[in-house]
Parts: structure tokens; C-alpha cells; sequence
């Protein structure tokens, strides 16, 4: 009984599956089942549901072998897609992104350095309103990207907006969204330890009473803490003690979670209104589009407005116009800062103890001046802070940059497009496209003079930077589609198209300080005031054609080809990228030898070329010019151009599986792919005696092979009942096959002094992690020196690999009459980083990870220094008549150098600083911080519920959803301590190698509400 | 079908104007920030630019070269003795080695479009050629004192060839550098005596003072500059040697001759860099050079505190410490009261900071008239040159010695300069050190030693290494596996190693911190 009514039910549905219509490149439409290579799409509804600032965050878990990785900080933090891994060493690895078949500005967002650049900035993608988005497709493969050339080898993310066009008449949507974002997944601190050096290190005074610092404030002697970042101070005890404040405090841990105190909790509204009308003249959608975030970085801002009007107009049944129109204004005050000044810097190391609220409050003083502790150099004296604060950066780098520093950024972008096209016969058509993607930015930025210039130093500067991005890009394109014969078919299409990029971009700043306190603007100069530029101009053009054939309506075969033409190519010289593709449904040709419930099987292979071309002027052979004193001169360039340089030629061969089964109920998808890119461009380095440091050559060879699975299905559905999963996961095995002649290893970066680098080696997947490590005897057992700490590595070895080897995510959705609850995971398996604040943090003694063996609760066991001195050899057990005892005792598991086990006690406390600090030096050691970075994620969970339709009528009203929802809610499984596996900012694999203190991650639940009438 | 026809045709027109021709897309190659036209004017500036960081005082040179490394070993500095108190980071000196090499490659980059020059340009541009190799061969001595055997003929092509040959260039042994830059600067000023007597020399003179950082185009000083290095290369391989007859010969045909082979002879000319405030400037970043750390870069070593006692130029180099006194780091206290002392703050001396890290005017020095009087002296002491007293020579050298200090302090402004002693003060000063030692050579090298200072530490290590005078103790660091006791050469950077293994395996024998150069002592 329950069966047949459940089949009754799916006859009905799904049926157009089929004949699934797809956009591929250059804005083609398709049917699914011609296509022989992969794509993957995600329509309009993944993509709002649970209200992600931007698209490409929607697309987590969602595409089979298409990897996002969004940098913290919210809405303006760029977002990175990594389509089947890493294609090029040291080039972008970001695909195309194209909106409406035209191109448009992406680019990533890199920094080097704290000191180079010290906000977290965004990429174009962001921009685009998820609202706005019809449908999103990926092509993977080089031979679905071959039409686009040296552009096409990371793959091409294709967007196209919504219309009007299956609207009837008047319709209006308006939908509205409102979140809260959380500061999540930070380092938690240990309650236990206040500030103190290690009892090793411990004055005669600090000795006596148990690690506590005498201090002398206003004439009087108090008992006190040591400015330190240590903590392994004294026992949190309640006693009284002298504050930094300058008043006595009880001695007890501030907080465990001080992050929520350096942060906020942010707060999220959008609105979106969108008016659709069509007729038999064209259709046309006008939607407009307002976000405003209250970002959880203090004294900042973000408003957005959008507008998109697009629509289509039929002069007559031959000519007709496409138009899209999308302008986006944006203000934002102050991008998120990095805290690595809090992470990765010693003097901005706070813990438990610090209390983080009374600094934050105190950074700036009644005059509007940098607080300190310094009495006699400041107006306020009596508002200075009592002693020396250890975590002085906390002050003076981070929240006077955030609280008294302002970056005002006005950001202008217009998106326009318009499409004629001509049918000048049955099934042929001439098309063309003009547009433009036109940015401009103006970023004012005013740090506030930071001490009265009665003292003679001059502090604070102005700087207003203006630039300007333009995109114009135009093709036309002849396309031919007609039926042969009864069974062969065939569409042709051919055309050209072109684009320039221009770009502009020019500052001035005062120098030497401000004249004049808080006069922000140039005049206010102390020295003369600086100025710079820079400008670079793009151009890039291509022929291109695609001949497919098809047979019966069942084989397809396709031919593509392009002639590509670019600017940072020397000489324009040409270049050429063909393919070919076939696919074959089985299920069509042998109908009647088949079971019914098998509907849908195909099988597809291709094999194809693309690049990707150089970076912009990275090849050109030329001098530096500059003047110094009046004098100019001119230098040669360090790292040497290359005038023969061409772009990196990707070669890939992919086959594919498709089916769909019981009605279209289930839905397997399997592709095979194996590609090789050659001619990497790498730089390789010279000995400095050349003259030069470097030079460009095209050398080496990149392999990347995987398989992709997806699965979709409707396993259970009843009257009242639905139950969706889909699901996917991609393996990719990346292979470094050639390097620069005569070299194996390609150094891509050493950190901290040489303790960590990131390199290539021929055979291996790329960035290998080194580190030094603790030696091992024959078994594995690390060995333990004469002084009870672990024997290191003479050399580096390796440690990990930065690769992630599988990715991918599931997702269910569960319908039950009006309500629907939606739930996405995405994964990863493998992928190393290096976790540089976990290593310092450990090695400061204050997160809750280091109190193994801190103390007896802990499992420390009990010793004694001889003498009471540091400098000599814990001896285990009680110290005796006016010895000190301690019980942070502990004994690193291994081996001692002639085989047997280790007894050799030390301090833990001396553990946690020796091993986890800064640099080279035995016994510090990396490899405890570098960690495979798996994780499964739940990312999105939402609940939503439909009002009937029937009450709806009464008001009108087509369409009322409600829903609540939330974004990174909880970990099913997670490597990597202290910080949120994404952490890390930077839209390439050597940025995203390493969790450097970008800004705090979140957690955020919201609510919305959808209706249409 | 005719209409499909005029369709196609009308696609193939439309296609064949929209697309960009060649020369389009060869005119976006370019970077609008970057030239391919380059001159000789532009390019010996660019030498000069290139090597601005071992010129000036820098706070990079200070802190990475200077204090870490060469003016340890010299002892212009003092430093504790803690363990690794030799070793030097491959990164700080290797950064000297590239600055070197970056300067030659502006000069090859300059020597190429030079050769390239029709012959009347080229009389006009000869003077920017030749004083950009002075500078040149200046910074290459430096490297090849600290060094010893350096790729030098074929090296620095890279840029100017693209020939993948030249990128991995020979070493020349340490003896055919001096050898070859002994008689091409005498070359050099001779054809800056021709360029002198060029018909054109108002318009050479006037481009060059354009664009001239150092002598603002005055080929008078150059060829003093030029002299001047030629002498005190020739001293340093004087003494001992193959080269010991040519370095001779040198020393008396330049001394012989003053008309031809003029010298830096006063203070008014000493060769120079001059912070300007502008874009060659470093005088607003070397005072963290030395007095950042809290101050633990610019202590006094015992031993200029020693040469300098008696000698009123200690007031205007050394501060006194808290007690009123002038006290160096002893190198044969032990690190433990060493450390206690450094500590407090104010046990040691340190560099006064009106003449050095608060002067915003100190000059980056390159040859002063006090070292060619030193010179002078050293020439008539061993009779390598005859017609001139070795006593006054250096009673000479240490009146200007002492202007030349106390002048560096009356150019700051950060408290009342000290004013200067008077000649017959100085004079008696000099008799006395003369007076004080048997062998003449200790006096007359310890001055100049002496006179280097912590302005030219490099300097001051070759004329140590030279002489062995003064006498300086450093203890034997037996924690350090690798550098024990001080340093007579440096390593060379691993980059040579790893991307110029050929040619460094010809030398990787000596390639450690302990083999002496041939000219040592």
C-alpha cells in the first residue's frame, strides 16, 4: 500500500531531468546529456538559504572537485576557488570568473607580510549579489575551457543573473535576511597560571612566594605580577595584588575567552526587492539590494547598495536586445586588521589574566592620545597605566590601529552589459556582446596624531588613494544549428572576442607625521608630502570556433579550437588551444535491452589544452628608474625578465560517467581526469655574482589526476514526506614532474628564521612542509638527550604536504509538509599547516593545551632544584628544610641515547618555552605545530517553513517563506587546535599553507523571511 | 544561399575589424613603469644608488654588518662574550656579497651600453665610465678584503647579456684582483686627465655634476679618489706577498708624482656621502641602528678606549659612562660580570651620540685625508717611497684625524659641540704616541685603525688583519662548532654554493672563516 503510493506519486515528478539545460562557455546554452566534459551547477536556491555574504561561500560542499576556502573577516574578505587542485606552481590558481558570458574582474588577495599589508582585503567575486544569481556553473576540464584559452586552465566559474523571463505580467519578490556573527573557534586560555617566568629562572623574591614580583607604585611596596607573557607565574589564589590598573585587584583569571572582548559580536541585515515583468516584447527584472553589516571588528562599518536591471527586449522576431546593468556601491570603514600582532608577535601575546575590556578602554586617553605607561611624556599622567603592560602591542599596535585609525573606503562598481543578436535564418544567428566592468575605489586614510606635538615628535598621518579599473570587453559570435539529416544535427558557432584591462591607481600621503594635530589632509605635512602610482593596461584577444555534431540525439562529437593573442606575451605572439569531446547515451541507443528504472546512462571523454598566461609585465626585459637627491638613475631589474616567456600550457584528458536511476530518484555522476601542465613559470634563481637574483623561464611540469563522485537522490517521498541527499567528494593527487634544469627542489618559503620552509620536489606533491623534528631511533622512539629533551634533526625533513588530497560534502534536505530543514557538510582530508601561533601561544604557557604536567592535578610530578638553583637538574621528589618543591615535573616519552627508556625528568614549564619558540635553536622544534588540517564541517543548517497557499491568496501573495538558520554552527571533526580550520587568509596555497593571525572567525545564526507576490 | 553567402562575408569583415592587430598587443607588453632606454648618466647613478647601502651609515649596514660581524672582529665595537659571539649569520654578510654584485651589474649594464657608443658619445660619455668604476673597484676591494678569491671578470654580465653563460661566473684569486685594479685605476686616471683636457669639458663637467652623488662632478676629486684607492690598495699588499714589489712600485710612483697622481689631502677634500634629507638620505634612520636594543649596539670597546687615552678625541667619540669615566667592554672579563655590568646600563661607554646617532648630517665616509696621511707615513717608515718624513706624516694624519672628528661634531645639533683642540695640543698628543712605542709601524697602524673607527669597521678589519696592530685579544668561544675564534675571512653565501657549484668547488677548501689572506699578517 505505502509503495504503490509512493510511486504514484514520483511518476509525476522529476520528469525533466532529462533534458536538463545547462549554460557553458561562453553563455551557450546546452542540453546536460551533449555535453562530453564535466560541469557542475547550483541554482538560485542553494545559494540564498541560509543568507551567505557572497557566492562563492554558498558553493561550499556543493561541486564535486571544487574546493572554496572564504578568508575571516566577513562580507569584504576574499573568497578562493581552487578548481581540481593546483595547476600552476607558482601563477594563479583562481579560475575565470565570468557573469553573463563576459569576464570580469576577480583577481586574489595576497598579502606577503605583516608589514606590507596589514588588512584583510577582498577579490572581484564578492561583489556579485547572491540575490541576483540564476544559476552558477563550473567547468573543470580543459576541454570545456579550451574557447577560453590561456585564461581557461583553473577553470572558468560561469554566473548568470536572474530575469523576467518565465515571469507573466508583474512580479515582486522581496526578500529579507538578518544575522548575528559570533567570534568563534579562537585559542582558549588556562585559568590555573597568572604571568611569570618559568621556577627554573625565578628571583629570590619570586622563589618565596611561589612566583609573585615585588613591585614599588607611588612610594608604596605591593606584591605584584611580572610583566611577562609567560604564564607560569603563580597560582590564580584570590589574593590582593597590584592591577596594571593602579588599583588592587584580587589575583584571578579575567577571562578564558579574552577574544570576545578584543571582538564583538557583528550584526547582519539584508534586504533584497526584486520586480520581474514579461510579455511577448521582452521581459525585464529591476532589483535592488541593501546590506549593512556590523562587523565584529570594533570602529568599523560596512553598507552595500545594489542594483541590477536586467531584461531583454524583441525588436521583432529577428532582432533582439539583452541588457544587464548592475551597479554596486559600497562604503567600508576599516577592513578587518590582522591580529598576528596578537598571534605571532611576542609583545602582543595576552592571556586570562589580562583584562582585555580595561585596555581596550584605555588605549586611548581623554585627550585623544596613545595611552602608556610612560608618566612623564603625556598630558593625562594620571590616566596612564600603572606599569608596563606585557602585552604592549595589544595597545599600541592593535587597538590604536583599530580604534584610532581610519580606513574610509568608497567603492563604485559598474557591470554592463549588451547583447544584440540577429537571427538571420532558421538556426543561424550573429551575436555580440559589449561590456564593461568599470571599479573605482577612493580610500582616505586618518591616523589620529598619536601624542601632543608639545613634545616635539610628530605622529599620525593622512593618505587619500584613488584607482580605477576598467574592463571592456566585446565578441560577436556566428552560431549555426540545424538538423542535417533525420538524425544528424549539428551546431557550429565562431567568432572572436577581445578585452582590454586598464588600470590606474595613484596616493598621497603626508610624511614625517602631522603639523598639525588630527588636520587630516595634506597640507598638514610635516615633511614633503609623497606620492606614487601605477598603472597597468592589459589586452588579450582570441578566435575561437565549436563545431558539435550529434547523432540520433544520442552520440555527440565536438571540435573546439582557439587562436589566443596577448599582451603579456611578447610580440602578441599567437597561440593555439583545440579539443575534443564526445559523449554517447547508452540508455537512449539500447532502450529496449534495459531495465525501465534505468533511465538516464552516458558515458564521456574528452581531451583537451588551455593555459595559463603569465602574469602581467612579469616577463619583460627592462630597468628601474628612479631619483634620489636630484640625481636619476636607472638599475637593472634583480629578478630578470624573460622576453621568450609563454604562457603554462595545460593538456587534459577526463572521462565520465552519468546516471540516473528508479525514475531519476538517484543520481550517480563519476569522472576520471588526468592533466599536465607544462612549461610552469618559475623563477630560478642565480648566484648574486651573475648580476641578478632571478630569472623567469618556462621549466617546469605539474600533474594532477583525480576522480570526482556525485551522488543525488531522493531515497524517500511521500504525500507529506521528502527526503533529498546529495552528496559528492574528489580525490585530486597532485605530482611535481620537473623542475628547473638540474634542480629537484624549488624553495617557495622559509619562515621564522629557516625553523620551517615550504618547497616542491620532483615526484612529490607540491609544498611539502620541513621542519626540524625530533630524532627517532629505528622504531620510531624519539631520543631523548642528556638534558631530558628530544635530540632534533640535523636537517629539515619533511613533515606534510600542503595538498589536501580529498574534498568534498553532503548534504540532506528533509521536507515535511510546509517545513524544510536543510543541512550541508563539507570535508577535507589532508592538507598540512603550519600553525605559527600555536607554537608561540604553547610556548607563552597560557592556552588550556599547555597544562599537561603543569602542575600535580595535571600529572607533574614532584622534584626539587639542589640549592634551590634553576640552573641545575630537577631531582624528583620532596626538596626538604628551606628547599622549594615543585610539582611541574615531567618526562618526555622516548628513548635515551643508549636505547633504554627515558627517566630524565625536567620542567614542564621549561618544556612548553624551550621547545615551542621562535626560530632554530636546539631544543626548539616546529613539527609539533605543523598539522594535517582535515576536518568535516557542518556549514550551513537551515529550518524553513511555507506559509499554505492558500492562506497566502488572500493577501495576493504567490510565495512566504520563513526560515532560520546558521553558518558554521559546529565541527564534526577537527586536526587543527586553537583556531578554525579556515583561518588562514590569501587566495593562494602558499597564503593558505600557513595560519598566520588573520582575523577572528565566526559563527552566525540568522533569520529570513521570502515572499513573492 | 546568396544571402547566406553576403552573411558570412559581412561575419568575416566584422571579425577581421574587431580583432587587434599585432602591434596593439605589443604595445600593452610593455610596463608603463619601467624603461628600456637607458643612458650612461643614469646608469652610473644607478652604481652609486645600488651601493648607497655599505656607503652611508645605514641602519641596515649598522645593525647586520657592523655589529654583528666585521666590527666585532675588528673590536670598533664592544661586544660580551657570549657564546656564538663570532658566528655570523649567512644572510647578513651574504647581503653584502649581493650589494656588491648588484653595483657591478650596473657597471657592466653601463660598460655595454658604453661599448655600443659611436666614438664622439663616447668621448663625452667617458667620464661617467670611469667614475663609476672607481666606485666599483672601491666596493669590489672591500669584497675581495673580507672574501679573498670573488668572481669578478665574468661576473655581473647576467643582466646586460641574457647569456646563460654568465650566469654562473668565474672566481679571479684574490691576487689578480688586486693586481688588475692597481694598474687599471692608474689607467683610470689617465684618461681622467684626457677627459680633463677634452675640448668639451664644460659640457661633460656639467652633465656629471648632475648627476654626480659623491664629487658632484668635480674630476679633480675623482682622480684624488682614485688615487687615493689605488694608494691604499697598494698598501695593503705592500708588505708581504707576490704582489709585495708591484704594491711597492705603486706607492712610490703615486707619492713621486702629487702633479699627476693627486691625493686626498685635507679634510676639505675627503671622498664622502652627505645625507640630504632627500632620496640618497639615511639620516633619520641610523640612530635606532645604534641605540635601539636599549642601547646595546654602539658600547665602547676597551681597546679605542685604550688608544684613544691621553687623546682628546675621546670626548667627541665616546660618551662617559655614569661615573664620569670612559670604559670599554674588556674582552678578558668573563661573560658573567660582563653581562651584569652591560645590564645596569651605565657601566659602559658608548658612542657619543651628538657625533654619531643623534647627528643627522654624519657623513658616510669613503677615503679621508687622516688615511692617506697614515699611508704617507707607513710609505716613508718602510722606505717603499722616499722624499718625505714618516713623523710628520703622522703628525699630519692625527691633525687631521682630529678636525675630521671634531668637525663630524660640530655638525649636530643635538647638543653644543665640543670645541676643537688646538694644533700644538694635537701635535703633542701625536709626539707622544710616537714616541711611546719602539717600532713605528704599531703607532703609525694603530692610528689608522684607529682613525677607522665604527664609520669604516671594513676598513678597520683590513688594516688589523694587515698590520696585527693594535693587539686585540678575543677568547676562544668553545661552545661554537663551527666559528671559535674570531674570523680572518668570511664565508662564502650558500647562494654560490648551491647555484654556482662549479666554480665555487675551486675554492671550497678555503671557503671557512680561518684561512688568511695572502697580505695578512
Amino acid at each position: 500500500m505505502g509503495a504503490q503510493s509512493k510511486i504514484d506519486i514520483t511518476l509525476q515528478d522529476q520528469s525533466t531531468g532529462l533534458d536538463e539545460v545547462v549554460v557553458t562557455a561562453l553563455g551557450v546554452k546546452r542540453e546536460q546529456k551533449a555535453l562530453g566534459y564535466a560541469i557542475s551547477t547550483v541554482s538560485a536556491a542553494d545559494i540564498v538559504k541560509t543568507g551567505a555574504p557572497n557566492f562563492a561561500t554558498a558553493l561550499y560542499g556543493k561541486m564535486a572537485g571544487v574546493r572554496i576556502q572564504a578568508a575571516p573577516g566577513g562580507s569584504t574578505s576574499a573568497v578562493s576557488i581552487t578548481v581540481r587542485g593546483i595547476n600552476s606552481i607558482t601563477g594563479s590558481s583562481q579560475p575565470l570568473v565570468v557573469l553573463n558570458g563576459v569576464p570580469i574582474r576577480n583577481g586574489g588577495a595576497n598579502n606577503t607580510d605583516y608589514w606590507s599589508d596589514q588588512r584583510i582585503n577582498s577579490n572581484g567575486l564578492v561583489d556579485i549579489n547572491p540575490e541576483d544569481i540564476e544559476s552558477i556553473s563550473v567547468l573543470k576540464g580543459a576541454s570545456a575551457t579550451t574557447v577560453y584559452g590561456h585564461e581557461g586552465s583553473n577553470g572558468v566559474v560561469l554566473i548568470t543573473t536572474k530575469s523576467g523571463k518565465a515571469s507573466q505580467g508583474i512580479g515582486v519578490d522581496f526578500n529579507a535576511s538578518l544575522s548575528a556573527d559570533y567570534v568563534a573557534y579562537m585559542p582558549k586560555y588556562q585559568t590555573t597560571f597568572g604571568p611569570g617566568v618559568r621556577v627554573g629562572s625565578r628571583g629570590d623574591y619570586e622563589k618565596s612566594t611561589g612566583g609573585f614580583w615585588e613591585r614599588t607604585y607611588n612610594g608604596e611596596t605591593y606584591k605584584s605580577l611580572r610583566s611577562t607573557t609567560q604564564t607560569n607565574g603563580p597560582r590564580y589564589d584570590g589574593s590582593d595584588i597590584l592591577y596594571y590598573d593602579g588599583t588592587v585587584r584580587k589575583y584571578q583569571a579575567v577571562s578564558a575567552n579574552p577574544w570576545n572582548q578584543i571582538f564583538r559580536t557583528g550584526f547582519n541585515q539584508t534586504y533584497n526587492l526584486g520586480i520581474t515583468q514579461g510579455n511577448e516584447k521582452g521581459n525585464m527584472r529591476f532589483s535592488y539590494t541593501y546590506v549593512n553589516n556590523l562587523p565584529t571588528q570594533y570602529n568599523s562599518s560596512y553598507a552595500k547598495h545594489n542594483f541590477s536591471f536586467t531584461g531583454a527586449y524583441n525588436l521583432n522576431k529577428q532582432l533582439k536586445f539583452d541588457y544587464s546593468i548592475n551597479y554596486i556601491l559600497q562604503d567600508i570603514k576599516n577592513r578587518p586588521y590582522r591580529i598576528s600582532r596578537l598571534t605571532n608577535n611576542f609583545s602582543g601575546m595576552f592571556n586570562a589574566y589580562d583584562d582585555v575590556a580595561w585596555l581596550r578602554e584605555h588605549t586611548i586617553t581623554s585627550l585623544g592620545y596613545l595611552n602608556s605607561s610612560n608618566k612623564s611624556k603625556t598630558l593625562t599622567p594620571n590616566e596612564s597605566i600603572a606599569y608596563d603592560i606585557a602585552p604592549s602591542s595589544l595597545i599600541s599596535e592593535y587597538f590604536w590601529n583599530i580604534l584610532a585609525k581610519e580606513q574610509l573606503e568608497d567603492n563604485n562598481r559598474l557591470l554592463a552589459t549588451l547583447t544584440p543578436s540577429w537571427k538571420i535564418l532558421d538556426g543561424l544567428t550573429l551575436q555580440g556582446r559589449i561590456s564593461t566592468d568599470y571599479t573605482t575605489v577612493k580610500t582616505e586614510n586618518k591616523d589620529r596624531t598619536e601624542n601632543s606635538l608639545i613634545y616635539g615628535d610628530y605622529t599620525g598621518q593622512y593618505a587619500l588613494s584613488n584607482s580605477r579599473y576598467t574592463i571592456t570587453y566585446g565578441d560577436v559570435m556566428l552560431t549555426y544549428n540545424k538538423n542535417l539529416t533525420e538524425k544528424l544535427a549539428l551546431l557550429a558557432y565562431a567568432g572572436w572576442s577581445g578585452r582590454t584591462e586598464d588600470y590606474y591607481y595613484s596616493k598621497v600621503a603626508t610624511n614625517g607625521g602631522l603639523a598639525n594635530e588630527n588636520w587630516f589632509n595634506l597640507a598638514a605635512s610635516k615633511n614633503t608630502a609623497s606620492a606614487s602610482m601605477s598603472e597597468t593596461h592589459l589586452l588579450k584577444d582570441g578566435y575561437f570556433a565549436t563545431a558539435s555534431l550529434s547523432w540520433d540525439n544520442s552520440l555527440f562529437l565536438e571540435f573546439s579550437g582557439r587562436r589566443d593573442g596577448s599582451s603579456t606575451v611578447n610580440e602578441g605572439k599567437p597561440l593555439y588551444y583545440g579539443s575534443i569531446n564526445s559523449s554517447f547515451l547508452f540508455t537512449d541507443a539500447f532502450r529496449s535491452n534495459l531495465p525501465t528504472w534505468y533511465n538516464y546512462g552516458k558515458i564521456r571523454a574528452s581531451y583537451g589544452s588551455v593555459a595559463n598566461s603569465p602574469d602581467l609585465y612579469a616577463s619583460q626585459e627592462a630597468f628601474n628608474q628612479g631619483s634620489a637627491s636630484g640625481m636619476i638613475y636607472n638599475t637593472t631589474q634583480s629578478s630578470l625578465g624573460n622576453n621568450k616567456l609563454r604562457p603554462e600550457t595545460k593538456y587534459e584528458l577526463e572521462l565520465g560517467l552519468e546516471n540516473k536511476f528508479f525514475n531519476n530518484r538517484l543520481g550517480v555522476e563519476v569522472t576520471y581526469y588526468s592533466n599536465r601542465t607544462v612549461d610552469q613559470i618559475l623563477k630560478q634563481t642565480m648566484a648574486n655574482s651573475s648580476g641578478a637574483t632571478a630569472k623567469i623561464v618556462n621549466v617546469g611540469t605539474l600533474a594532477n589526476k583525480g576522480l570526482e563522485f556525485a551522488l543525488y537522490g531522493t531515497p524517500y517521498q511521500t504525500k507529506d514526506w521528502r527526503v533529498d541527499l546529495r552528496g559528492n567528494f574528489a580525490f585530486n593527487k597532485n605530482t611535481v614532474k620537473k623542475l628547473n634544469d638540474g634542480s629537484d627542489i624549488l624553495d617557495h618559503a622559509k619562515i621564522d628564521g629557516g625553523a620551517v620552509s615550504i618547497e616542491s620536489h620532483v615526484g612529490q606533491p607540491m609544498g611539502d612542509i620541513y621542519s626540524y623534528a625530533p630524532l627517532t631511533d629505528a622504531s620510531g622512539n624519539p631520543i631523548v638527550g642528556a638534558d631530558g629533551f628530544y635530540k632534533l634533526t640535523t636537517e629539515r625533513v619533511k613533515v606534510g604536504n600542503a595538498m589536501p588530497k580529498v574534498t568534498g560534502g553532503f548534504g540532506a534536505s528533509l521536507g515535511y509538509k510546509n517545513f524544510n530543514l536543510d543541512f550541508t557538510l563539507d570535508f577535507r582530508v589532508g592538507g598540512a599547516v603550519l600553525n605559527t601561533p600555536y607554537q608561540y601561544l604553547m610556548g607563552r604557557g597560557s592556552l588550556v593545551n599547555s597544562m599537561d604536567h603543569r602542575d600535580a592535578a595535571h600529572g607533574g610530578l614532584t622534584y626539587y632544584f639542589a640549592n634551590n638553583d634553576g640552573n641545575n637538574m630537577p631531582t624528583q621528589g620532596l626538596g626538604g628544610s628551606g628547599i622549594y618543591t615543585y610539582d611541574n615535573g615531567m618526562i618526555l616519552p622516548g628513548v635515551k641515547q643508549d636505547g633504554s627508556k627515558n627517566d630524565i625528568m625536567i620542567e614542564a614549564d621549561k618544556y612548553y618555552n624551550w621547545t615551542y619558540n621562535w626560530g632554530v635553536g636546539d631544543p626548539t622544534y616546529y613539527s609539533h605545530a605543523i598539522f594535517d588540517n582535515s576536518y568535516v564541517k557542518v556549514r550551513e543548517i537551515a529550518l524553513s517553513y511555507t506559509l499554505p497557499k492558500k492562506l497566502l491568496s488572500k493577501f495576493n501573495c504567490r510565495n512566504m517563506t520563513m526560515s532560520v538558520y546558521t553558518r558554521n554552527p559546529f565541527y564534526i571533526y577537527k586536526n587543527l587546535p586553537i583556531f578554525d580550520a579556515e583561518a588562514t587568509d590569501g587566495t593562494n596555497w602558499l597564503s593558505q599553507s600557513s595560519i598566520g593571525g588573520s582575523t577572528a572567525t565566526t559563527r552566525t545564526f540568522g533569520m529570513s523571511l521570502r515572499m513573492s507576490f | 544561399m546568396r544571402k547566406i553567402f553576403s552573411i558570412l562575408l559581412l561575419a568575416a569583415v566584422v571579425l577581421s575589424m574587431a580583432s587587434c592587430s599585432k602591434s596593439d598587443l605589443t604595445d600593452k607588453y610593455a610596463d608603463p613603469g619601467q624603461t628600456t632606454q637607458v643612458t650612461c648618466p643614469r646608469l652610473m647613478a644607478g652604481t652609486f644608488y645600488s651601493g648607497k647601502g655599505y656607503t652611508f651609515n645605514s641602519y641596515w649596514r649598522i645593525f647586520t654588518w657592523d655589529y654583528s660581524g666585521i666590527a666585532r672582529y675588528s673590536q670598533t665595537l664592544g661586544f660580551l662574550n657570549n657564546d656564538g659571539r663570532y658566528t655570523f649569520s649567512d644572510s647578513y654578510y651574504g647581503d653584502r656579497w649581493n650589494n656588491f654584485y648588484t653595483v657591478l651589474a650596473q657597471y657592466r649594464t653601463l660598460e655595454t651600453i658604453y661599448s655600443k657608443l659611436t666614438d664622439s658619445d663616447k668621448s663625452l660619455n667617458m667620464a661617467y665610465l670611469l667614475c663609476a668604476r672607481i666606485f666599483m673597484y672601491d666596493h669590489l676591494i672591500q669584497v675581495a678584503d673580507c672574501w679573498g678569491a670573488v668572481p669578478f671578470s665574468t661576473a655581473g654580465y647576467l643582466p646586460a647579456t641574457a647569456n646563460a653563460a654568465d650566469a654562473t661566473p668565474a672566481y679571479d684569486s684574490n691576487e689578480s684582483i688586486y693586481e688588475s685594479v692597481l694598474s687599471d685605476l692608474k689607467a683610470v686616471n689617465a684618461s681622467l686627465i684626457q677627459v680633463q683636457a677634452s675640448s668639451f669639458i664644460s659640457t661633460i663637467t656639467s652633465g656629471l655634476s648632475s648627476q654626480d652623488f659623491i664629487n658632484k662632478g668635480d674630476l679633480t676629486k675623482w682622480r684624488k679618489y682614485c688615487n687615493s684607492l689605488r694608494l691604499r690598495v697598494a698598501t695593503e699588499v705592500a708588505d708581504k706577498g707576490s704582489l709585495a714589489a708591484k704594491g711597492q712600485a705603486a706607492i712610490k710612483e703615486i707619492l713621486a708624482d702629487p702633479t699627476t697622481y693627486p691625493l686626498v689631502e685635507s679634510n676639505a677634500e675627503n671622498i664622502k656621502v652627505v645625507p640630504d634629507q632627500d632620496g640618497f638620505n639615511y639620516a633619520s634612520e641610523y640612530r635606532d641602528g645604534w641605540e635601539t636594543w636599549t642601547g646595546q649596539l654602539n658600547r665602547a670597546s676597551k681597546a679605542m678606549v685604550d688608544a684613544l687615552s691621553g687623546d682628546p678625541r675621546i670626548d667627541v667619540i665616546f660618551d662617559k659612562n655614569g661615573s664620569g669615566n670612559y670604559v670599554g667592554v674588556d674582552p678578558t672579563t668573563d661573560f658573567a660580570t660582563q653581562s651584569s655590568r652591560f645590564d645596569a646600563g651605565n657601566y659602559y661607554s658608548s658612542y657619543d651620540s651628538a657625533t654619531f646617532s643623534r647627528n643627522k648630517n654624519l657623513p658616510g665616509i669613503i677615503i679621508s685625508a687622516a688615511e692617506v696621511a697614515f699611508y704617507k707615513a707607513n710609505a716613508y717608515n718602510k722606505a717603499y717611497a722616499t722624499g718625505g718624513d714618516a713623523k710628520a706624516a703622522f703628525i699630519k694624519g692625527m691633525e687631521l684625524s682630529t678636525e675630521f672628528y671634531f668637525g663630524i661634531n660640530a655638525l649636530s645639533s643635538y647638543r653644543t659641540p665640543i670645541a676643537a683642540p688646538s694644533t700644538a695640543t694635537v701635535d703633542a698628543v701625536a709626539e707622544a704616541k710616537w714616541n711611546a712605542v719602539t717600532n713605528k709601524d704599531e703607532a703609525i697602524s694603530t692610528q689608522l685603525w684607529l682613525n677607522f673607527g665604527f664609520l669604516q669597521t671594513t676598513q678597520a678589519w683590513t688594516a688589523v688583519r694587515r698590520t696585527g696592530y693594535p693587539v686585540l685579544y678575543f677568547p676562544t668561544d668553545n661552545t661554537s662548532s663551527t666559528v671559535k675564534d674570531v674570523p680572518v675571512r668570511l664565508r662564502y653565501p650558500s647562494t654560490e654554493k648551491s647555484y654556482n657549484n662549479a666554480n665555487y668547488s675551486a675554492y671550497s677548501s678555503v671557503d671557512n672563516f680561518t684561512s688568511k689572506m695572502f697580505w695578512a699578517k
